[in-house]
């Protein structure tokens, strides 16, 4: 059963997020959300999901150092992580790409990508 | 910085050395002069004396000769020979130039001999005895005999008026020779004396002239040499030279130092009018950087909130335009998949306000759309003009650029039955450029142009025209009219009828391409004519010449990649 954790400050992004994803778990994918960038790593390390849709600013930890932490601390290179940047900035990318970022959307972003990109990504069925 | 007064060769060594050489040459040449007169007067006097010396021993000679030879005749005569051979012998001994007499007949026999003390033959060895024998008066000769120059006076001898013999009488001319040398020796004497004289006065005279100069030139230079300190402590600027300068002469110098003074008085006045203006221009120059650096403080700080708040704004903006288009998403996705299948549309209310609510929701998506563009091309136009753009400047190939913006560009054409033509030129010169930024400018006119052309075509063409590579994008549309033709590359001008035909999009596109372009040393330009297309161009520099000999060296290189790709 793929695990797929949320993380996000904003509730509405969570929801918006939630419900966009909503039709994955008719597939079986089991949906997790998460607030805080502390609490993400710890959730990460114990429930291992197989993807993370991380946003940048955070409480906490920041995004880039969720993935780094995750990536390279914890080793746990196979956990997907998607990137929700609000800048789209080039340095962002960079930073991305040295704390093994897999790839990342720029808000606003369409609903209907994100889901297309995750059924790539864990080559779902539906 | 203080500077030494070191004259190499000053007036003083001029005016010694000229003075000393002139005195000596002078010298010398009087001295010469004198020696040659000198010499000449002595010489011609020596020859007087000479003469006056032989014509005395001459006169003496022949008158001693002639009386002693008629006493001789006389004694001959009568045989008493005792009486005149003892007057002779006393003659000899009296007179120290009468060295000797000799009487002899012809048959050579001495019968008066001063020389030896014992009578002997004497034979006539001379031709000149034989000569004067029959000669009535006197012969004289001169001969040297060991080493004495002798003068002879040989007088014939007659008994009872034939020939008998030759009286002789040797005079020695060695007072005459001695003569000439003690003369000689004075002559040199004489030469040698003046010269000593000459060296003496012009020593004399050097001495005087050196100490002439001296005082002259100390005249002269000392004044000048103050003068010229006066003026480099002038030149360090040090006016107070001028009032330690005195003048006590009214000659050249004089005059110089009076017009120093006057010249460092006038220099004065102006370096106090020069300082007051410098230091009242100091203190505007201070005031007006002082403002301007703070107006400069205050600027860059605004500049830096600008953007500042303009990533930031657009950055805040773009969370809750996430939101309001993916809910709006969400919304359309229920609406159309679950609410509206078990919608009962027979209803006339329930059909307009379904169908409502379709057409809202499409315009909360377009407009979120809107706004996102916007809220892009905002950061976007701000970053470019605060420099923050990190431009990529690399060779880059026109065709590269068209055909990637081209099919970039194609998704969207596909919809619209709009022909999308490519006109290259073969062989276009490199470019350089940021490819990416490049590629927006292109799609950007590319989207223009798809905007407002309903039907015919879209040509790309791009020409080197004078070392300028000329991009156009042509389209069959609404086309501009002239007047606004300049007005829509500023930012948010767009034209048209804002109320029925305000055309979607954000008013920026124009002005970001403008930007870009002109970051790249180009120009960009629309001809256009209102109702017949448009034509938008940008022209961008060939990449340099020298870029252009490198590619042709390189050539098989290039084709070599060219049949690869
Ligand atoms: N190819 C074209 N044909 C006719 N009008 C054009 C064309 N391109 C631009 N315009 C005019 O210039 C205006 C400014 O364009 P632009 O700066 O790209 O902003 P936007 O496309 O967002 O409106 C447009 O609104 C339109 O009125
Ligand atoms: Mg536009």
């Amino acid at each position: 059963m793929p695990k797929i954790l949320i993380v996000d400050d904003e509730p509405g992004m969570r929801l918006l997020l939630e419900q966009s994803l909503e039709e994955l778990e008719e597939g079986g994918v089991e949906l997790f959300t998460s607030s805080n960038g502390d609490e993400a790593v710890e959730f990460i390390r114990n429930e291992r999901p197989s993807l993370v849709l991380l946003d940048v600013m955070l409480p906490g930890k920041n995004g880039f150092e969720v993935c780094d932490e995750v990536k390279n601390k914890l080793g746990m290179k196979n956990v997907y992580v998607l990137m929700l940047t609000a800048k789209g900035q080039d340095f962002d990318k960079q930073r991305g790409l040295n704390v093994g970022v897999d790839s990342y959307m720029t808000k606003p972003f369409d609903p209907d990508d994100v889901v297309k990109k995750i059924v790539d990504v864990l080559r779902l069925e539906i | 910085m203080k500077k030494h007064i070191h004259i190499k060769r000053g007036i003083r060594w001029k005016l010694l050395s000229t003075l000393i050489g002139l005195i000596v040459g002078l010298l010398i040449i009087i001295t010469v002069i004198q020696i040659l007169v000198q010499k000449k007067f002595l010489e011609r006097d020596l020859d007087n004396r000479i003469t006056s010396i032989r014509t005395n021993i001459h006169t003496r000679g022949k008158t001693l000769s002639n009386y002693l030879a008629r006493l001789t005749e006389n004694a001959i005569e009568s045989f008493k020979l005792t009486h005149i051979t003892r007057m002779i012998k006393q003659l000899v001994a009296d007179d120290e130039d009468l060295k000797y007499i000799i009487l002899s007949d012809y048959s050579s026999r001495a019968y008066i001999h001063t020389l030896k003390p014992e009578l002997e033959q004497e034979i006539l060895s001379s031709d000149e005895d034989w000569f004067a024998v029959n000669q009535s008066n006197a012969i004289i000769h001169e001969f040297e005999r060991d080493g004495i120059s002798f003068l002879e006076f040989v007088v014939p001898i007659n008994k009872s008026a034939n020939p008998w013999g030759v009286l002789r009488l040797g005079y020695s001319l060695n007072m005459l020779n001695k003569e000439i040398a003690d003369s000689r020796e004075e002559i040199m004497f004489e030469t040698r004396h003046i010269v000593v004289w000459s060296i003496v006065i012009s020593t004399i005279f050097i001495w005087i002239a050196v100490a002439t100069i001296f005082m002259i030139s100390t005249r002269i230079s000392s004044p000048l040499v103050n003068l010229t300190k006066s003026v480099w402590k002038l030149s360090d600027g040090d006016f107070s030279a001028m009032d330690t300068i005195k003048i006590k002469s009214s000659d050249e110098i004089g005059m110089l130092g009076n017009a120093f003074i006057e010249m460092s008085r006038n220099l004065r006045e102006s370096h106090r009018k020069l300082e007051k203006y410098s230091r009242i221009l100091e203190e505007k120059v201070e005031d007006r950087t002082l403002r301007l650096k703070v107006a400069n403080t205050a600027l860059k700080e605004k500049d830096n909130m600008k953007t500042e708040f303009l990533s930031t704004v657009s950055h805040e903006l773009r969370t809750p335009l996430a939101l309001v288009m993916g809910f709006a998403k969400i919304i359309k996705k229920r609406l159309d998949d679950v609410i509206l299948p078990h919608t009962n549309i027979n209803e006339n209310k329930v059909r307009n306000a379904t169908q409502q609510v379709k057409d809202n929701i499409n315009i909360i998506m377009l407009e979120g759309k809107r706004l996102a563009d916007l809220v892009n091309d905002l950061l976007d136009i701000s970053k470019i003009e605060a420099g923050e753009v990190e431009w990529k400047m690399e060779p880059i190939q026109v065709s590269d650029i068209i055909d990637r913006a081209a099919i970039i560009s194609s998704n969207y054409l596909q919809e619209k039955k709009i022909d999308l033509i490519k006109d290259l030129e073969d062989d276009l010169p490199s470019i350089i450029g940021d490819s990416d930024r490049m590629i927006q400018v292109v799609i950007n006119l590319i989207s223009n142009a798809m905007k407002f052309t309903k039907k015919g075509s879209i040509t790309l063409r791009a020409r080197n025209l004078n070392n300028e590579i000329v991009i156009s994008i042509i389209d069959t549309g609404i086309g501009i009219a002239v007047q606004n033709q300049k007005k829509i590359f500023e930012k948010f001008k767009q034209v048209g009828d804002t109320i029925t035909d305000k055309p979607q999009g954000t008013g920026l596109g124009l002005s970001i391409c403008k930007q870009i372009v002109e970051h790249h040393g180009g120009r960009i330009w629309v001809e256009s004519e209102w109702g017949k297309g448009s034509t938008f161009s940008f022209a961008l520099p060939c990449n340099g010449a020298s870029n252009d000999i490198i590619e042709k060296n390189e050539e098989p290189i290039v084709t070599e990649t060219g049949v690869e790709s």
